[in-house]
């Protein structure tokens, strides 16, 4: 398998935008990742386009515009990691040696669907039964206070820190800092979490520019290099499973740092899927930033705010910046290219070398979660 | 051109289930009282609900239909104040654990919403827990075991 790097990104404000079309949100990312690579578009041989509820021809739409439909166009759903799964599938095609140059673009507009909760799959047996993700998180939360004491205001704290951190994001849908007592005094949703403990609905997309190294060496781009890709799904579990646990991410995480020749220690900066403030505690757990049962000690201390050892969720995370899901995956690796680039301004993860992009699509019975996507790159 | 709002959470998931409940479930009325109906796998013993075809652990097709426990533990719950319709809020829904190794979400129904504790003992029932068209939605229920109540059976 030949190298693989990003040469350019680009990106959109998260946030409500029920007056323009997916594609006319997702357009300019495409075209900002163009100027940012330093290339014609033209050199572009296959466009992977990542959405959950954007509709057929999702890619076809957002590339049309551009003039650039003509390539190979191949849209991918994978629920909240439908476009890091895209990256993966990108990363794959020149990595195997098929293409040098090709697009990752993942878009979302939930405004689309009005207010409320996800619309999940109504063919699944427990989304027919009242289930709704925040209420699945809820119960993971519920569970993992009670093993291990952690306390309402505690778990609000991830929701202090999400929110400091997008305060200094431009692109965030939320640019507002909260405290403890604001974020528990927020609407309730599903127990334990209030508004504040969940991501917003939103609108927003991002697109990512892979060559082959030799490639990018030849265009002279700047190029941060992918150690590693990775997709997989949750097993189907019809008995007891330890929900405090993430099966799929523990997994997944393992066969990144395998495949990257890193460990939790290497890891300078992370993107984590915290869709609801519990996810944030778990995947500190799960990626062996800390042994279960300690994730809230990191957060105490620092080690996972700016300024700390390793900042987790530094865009303001899910909670913060956003979470148009299907544009999720390919906005955690932009910030994480930023930072190993020096880009992210203030919010700038001094001399970081090695990044994680971490992302899980959920909304199926039985399984922890249906996907998950982790990314694991280095300047 | 404007997307087209498009409906959420309204169920209409086509197949029809017994006693007129929500699709997908198997639930029966016995003269020892309701009962779940599970698939168990008669290759290697693993018990699913809702009830499947094939086993999804040995790809068996060979499966005797048993009734569940009617008692088990809440491993966890939620209640839910922001939901889809039907659903009435708010609600509680918990995953129940089930002797034999089941496990199964269920609506969660007590006297009071903030006497719902983790690991507590629930018991099956029949509940409604939403609203389509004017027409109540009944479903399987657990609810916390009620003292007093000496044999339920199994």
């Amino acid at each position: 398998m030949r190298e693989v790097t990003v040469i350019g990104i680009g990106i959109t404000p998260f946030g409500k935008f029920p007056e323009k079309t997916l594609s006319e949100i997702a357009w300019p990312t495409v075209m900002a990742a163009v100027k940012d690579a330093g290339i014609d578009h033209k050199e572009i041989e296959a466009a992977y386009c990542g959405t959950a509820l954007g509709g057929m021809l999702a890619g076809q739409r957002i590339l049309k515009p551009l003039g650039m439909c003509g390539i190979p166009i191949v849209n991918l759903e994978n629920a909240c990691s439908s476009s890091s799964s895209a990256m993966h599938q990108a990363w794959l095609a020149i990595a195997s040696g098929q293409y040098d140059v090709v697009l990752v673009t993942g878009a979302e507009k939930l405004t689309k669907f009005g207010g409320g909760t996800l619309p999940l799959e109504r063919e699944d047996w427990e989304v027919n039964h009242g289930m709704v993700m925040p209420a699945l998180y809820g119960m993971r939360a519920r569970r993992y206070m009670h093993d291990h004491g952690l306390s309402a205001a505690e778990l609000a704290d991830v929701s202090v820190k999400a929110h400091k951190h997008g305060a200094l994001n431009p692109n965030a849908q939320i640019q507002k800092t909260f405290t403890r007592e604001q974020v528990i005094a927020s609407k309730p949703v599903a127990d334990p979490f209030t508004l504040l403990h969940c991501c917003p609905t939103g609108d927003g997309a991002a697109s990512i520019i892979l060559a082959s190294a030799a490639k990018a060496k030849e265009l002279g781009a700047r190029a941060v290099r992918i150690l590693a890709s990775e997709v997989t799904s949750g097993i189907y579990m019809s008995g007891f499973r330890d929900m405090t646990s993430p099966e799929i991410t523990l997994r997944s995480s393992k066969h990144a740092y395998e495949m990257a020749g890193v460990g939790p220690k290497d890891i300078d900066v992370a993107e984590v899927h915290d869709a609801f403030t519990i996810a944030e505690l778990l995947y500190y757990e799960a990626f062996g930033f800390c042994a279960p049962g300690d994730a809230y000690g990191l957060l105490r201390d620092g080690t996972t705010s700016l300024g700390g050892k390793c900042p987790v969720n530094p865009s303001g995370g899910l909670l913060s910046k956003g979470h148009p899901i299907g544009a999720t995956g390919a906005a955690q690796i932009v910030e994480i290219v930023q930072q190993l680039r020096g880009e992210a301004g203030k919010r700038q993860v001094e001399g970081a070398r090695v990044g994680l992009a971490h992302c899980t699509g959920g909304g199926i019975g039985g399984l922890d979660h249906g996907a998950c996507s982790i990314h694991i790159l280095a300047n | 051109m404007a997307d087209v709002k498009s409906e959420t959470g309204v169920v209409t998931d086509e197949r029809k289930a017994p006693l007129g409940l929500l699709p997908g479930d198997s639930v029966e009325e016995t003269p020892a009282g309701l009962r779940m109906v599970a698939s168990k796998c008669e290759r290697c013993g693993t018990v699913t609900y809702p009830m499947s075809e094939i086993c999804h652990k040995c790809w068996s097709s060979s499966f005797a239909r048993v009734h569940l426990p009617t008692r088990g533990r809440l491993y966890s719950f939620s209640i839910i104040h922001i939901a889809p319709r039907p659903w009435h809020t708010p609600y509680a829904l918990g995953y129940v654990d089930l002797p034999g190794n089941v496990r199964v979400l269920s609506h969660i129904k007590a006297d009071n919403l903030a006497d719902i504790a983790i690991d507590m003992p629930v018991e099956l029932a029949l509940g409604e827990v939403g609203e389509q068209d004017g027409t109540p939605i009944k479903s399987f229920v657990f609810r916390a075991v009620s003292e007093g109540n000496g044999s339920r059976g199994c």
